[in-house]
């Protein structure tokens, strides 16, 4: 049989025909498996247990062992591969604060042996501090670079009342209070590179202009923000009629929610669900697309801050005999009360799952004392500072952050002498977690809190 | 030399060029099915699937060309080789067989053979979830989350410990009853619950403080029904030093 004839046979074209594939997908198979692994994506997450968090996807599954012994972070702190297979996640222990930026060398071998290229990473988990800062002609909106600058990120506006950093670190929305008293919304978007290849440029965080989020001019307005940058703007128009309350995602237009509540709403860090203070209770409530679900918690509560391990929450409950008590919800379980007395309690932050919970608490009249305490999640003292020459700026929160493992409160001097004198403008104040001490950070503010790093 | 001979053309079941769009119609169908049924969600991104349609109605269009070819007589020459009639319709075959009994993925099988992702920051039963078991729940609980869930239903067979004095209530039986309070005592407003009293007692008396312990039932004709506390054991107790609950 010549060559001619054995390519017109059926059964030679049919065996071409099958093979040339199979043999194209052998060789394919075996040049994927010849390439060593690389690094597929590492992004910032929301730390939950720890006190920052990478995800790291990897173009094959990882010898965590491995990557473990061979991974290098500068300044050498502790930290734990976590995981299986491809997408593993390095958490940073708990308990000592990240004071610099990090240089991150990603390491180590894949399950077949092969060696992962070495990738030096610069990361800087650290929140920046943002304020409201009382200026020339209203306030503005200002944010603290690590290394102690002040940057104005927003134009002047007569007032600033309400501040909500974006929980991805993608921007900031704020409330802004014309002299009448009418409010708008904005957001201000925010450009910031925390983690990069150690080769990259280091730029500082830039804000783009405000951008208006309702054009009526309005009578109040609640901001709340989750982890996925989600913004819930709780409104109130000024020709009355019912609240309106609406959802905006990093981008797109916002979806209308219709919760009746009686007190602003807070969205759950970890998203998916909001909080609705009702006459009767708090509710949570299930966010599209998820299948509506309602839980009630009955009693006079409000919900005083949120954990950063996701489900633990911190409850403030009203009793009729004017006490107050501090309560920590966990996923499955009644809120366990940690605290109750007859001070005010005024803000109220949280560690990992309410392994420390702190209480800002104020007592008496005329001129009231301000004290902060420290818990555990049995509710035992494990300290207690009192705050004699001191006195919160109202509405201005006790804010934790686990990376610096520090709190971040605006606070007034009391001046000696009288009580009736003119109150002194507030401070930011960081406060060391562990310690309870006071650092005043020099810059007058009205409202301060962390922008986490995205 | 002869007159040329004119090819004769084959009778339908032998023309290659039907056979050949009979099964490049069922492929066709199969890819198209596979799309519009959902199947190849967990089999390819939702990105693919307009490439898969595609690919569906490329191949429909192929298997009518050849379908128009095979039903003109000029067109209609090629005979079907018995070779090619088994490749035909081994390939049909395995068509139809995919259109008759379309395969099931699950995403059981698929979450079988995938490892488990350890790494997801928030697990589902890490979510907040707002819970206090019946027994635990005061009579204000309880009045509070009737209000917020109106459904009688939710709460059928539910156990109930709770305390309060005894409210008479106009043609009909006291109830279970205490204050409460939403911002101070001034605006403190009587609250109750109905209760089964067991028939062979004695009823109670007006502003006698009892604690009970029993379940929730559903009484009253189907649509309005109304929860009534079934007591399995009534005590008379001294009234607290703390009368409002929270």
């Amino acid at each position: 049989m010549n060559g001619k004839r054995l390519l017109r046979s059926g059964w030679l074209r049919l065996g071409l025909a099958l093979a040339t594939p199979a043999l194209l997908a052998l060789l394919q198979r075996q040049w994927l498996l010849a390439r060593p692994p690389h690094l597929a994506g590492l992004q910032m997450v929301r730390a939950s247990a720890g006190a920052a968090s990478l995800q790291a996807r990897f173009s094959r599954p990882m010898d965590l062992a491995s990557l473990q012994a061979h991974s290098q972070l500068l300044p050498p702190r502790p930290h734990r591969w976590l995981g299986e297979g491809d997408s593993l996640l390095l958490a940073l222990s708990p308990g000592l604060p990240v004071r610099q930026a990090l240089s991150l060398r990603l390491a180590g071998r894949d399950l077949r042996g092969l060696e992962l290229k070495p990738e030096p990473w610069h990361w800087d988990p650290r929140p920046r501090l943002l304020a409201v800062v009382p200026t020339a002609g209203g306030e503005q909106l200002q944010l603290r670079e690590h290394d102690g600058r002040w940057q104005r990120i927003s134009p002047v506006w007569p007032r600033i009342p309400v501040i909500e950093p974006l929980g991805d670190g993608s921007g900031v929305a704020l409330v802004s209070q014309e002299p009448e008293g009418t409010m708008r919304v904005w957001r201000v978007p925010l450009l910031q590179r925390n983690l990069a290849k150690a080769t990259g440029n280091r730029t500082p965080v830039r804000a783009l202009p405000p951008e208006s989020l309702d054009p009526e001019p309005l009578l109040f307005a609640h901001l709340s923000s989750n982890g996925r940058g989600q913004l819930l703007v709780q409104a109130g128009g000024l020709t009355g009629g019912e609240p309106k309350t609406s959802l905006w995602g990093p981008t797109g237009r916002p979806q209308t929610l219709s919760f009746p509540s009686s007190g602003p709403m807070r969205l759950l860090p970890e998203g998916g669900a909001v909080v609705v203070p009702g006459p009767d209770g708090l509710e949570l409530e299930a966010l599209p697309p998820r299948p509506p679900r309602r839980q009630t918690l009955p009693g006079r509560r409000d919900l005083s801050a949120f954990c950063p391990q996701a489900g633990r929450a911190l409850l403030l409950r009203h009793w009729p005999d004017y006490r107050r008590s501090l309560e920590l919800v966990e996923p499955g379980q009644p809120p366990r009360q940690l605290w109750i007395g007859s001070q005010g309690l005024v803000a109220s932050a949280c560690a990992r799952g309410g392994e420390r919970v702190w209480a800002l608490l104020m007592e008496g009249v005329g001129r009231p004392q301000l004290s902060l305490l420290a818990l555990n999640r049995r509710g035992q003292l494990l300290g207690r500072r009192r705050l004699s020459d001191w006195e919160l700026e109202p509405g201005s929160g006790l804010h934790y952050d686990p990376v610096t493992d520090s709190l971040l409160v605006a606070l007034r001097r009391l001046r000696p002498g009288p009580a009736e004198q003119p109150p002194t403008t507030a401070e930011a104040v960081r406060i060391d977690a562990s310690s309870l001490e006071l650092h005043p950070l020099g810059q007058q503010v009205r409202l301060v809190g962390w922008l986490p790093a995205g | 030399m002869g007159e040329p001979v004119a090819p004769l053309t084959p009778p339908l079941i032998q023309r290659a060029a039907l056979g050949r769009a009979i099964a490049l119609g069922l492929w066709a169908l199969v890819l198209l099915r596979s799309v519009a049924d959902g199947r190849l969600d967990l089999l390819l991104r939702a990105a693919f699937h307009p490439l898969v349609a595609l690919a569906g109605l490329l191949l429909l269009g192929l298997a009518g060309l050849q379908l128009a070819l095979g039903l003109q007589p000029e067109g209609a020459t090629e005979r079907l080789r018995p070779r090619q009639a088994w490749n035909l319709a081994a390939t049909a075959v395995l068509a139809g067989m995919l259109l008759m009994l379309p395969p099931s993925p699950s995403f059981a099988t698929l979450a079988g053979q995938r490892p488990p992702d350890r790494t997801a920051v928030t697990a589902p039963d890490a979510e907040l979830s707002f819970t206090l078991p019946p027994a635990q729940r005061s009579l204000t609980d309880w009045v509070r989350l009737l209000r917020s869930q109106p459904d009688p239903r939710l709460f059928d067979g539910d156990p109930v410990r709770i305390s309060g004095f005894v409210l008479p209530q106009p043609d009909a039986p006291p109830q279970l009853a205490r204050l409460l309070v939403r911002c101070c005592l001034a605006d403190a407003a009587p609250v109750g619950l109905p209760v089964r009293w067991p028939p062979a007692t004695t009823p109670p008396q007006a502003d006698q403080w009892l604690a009970i312990e029993g379940v929730m039932a559903l009484e009253g004709p189907p649509g309005s029904e109304q929860l009534v506390v079934v007591p399995r054991e009534v005590q008379v107790i001294p009234r607290p030093a703390r009368p409002l609950e929270p």
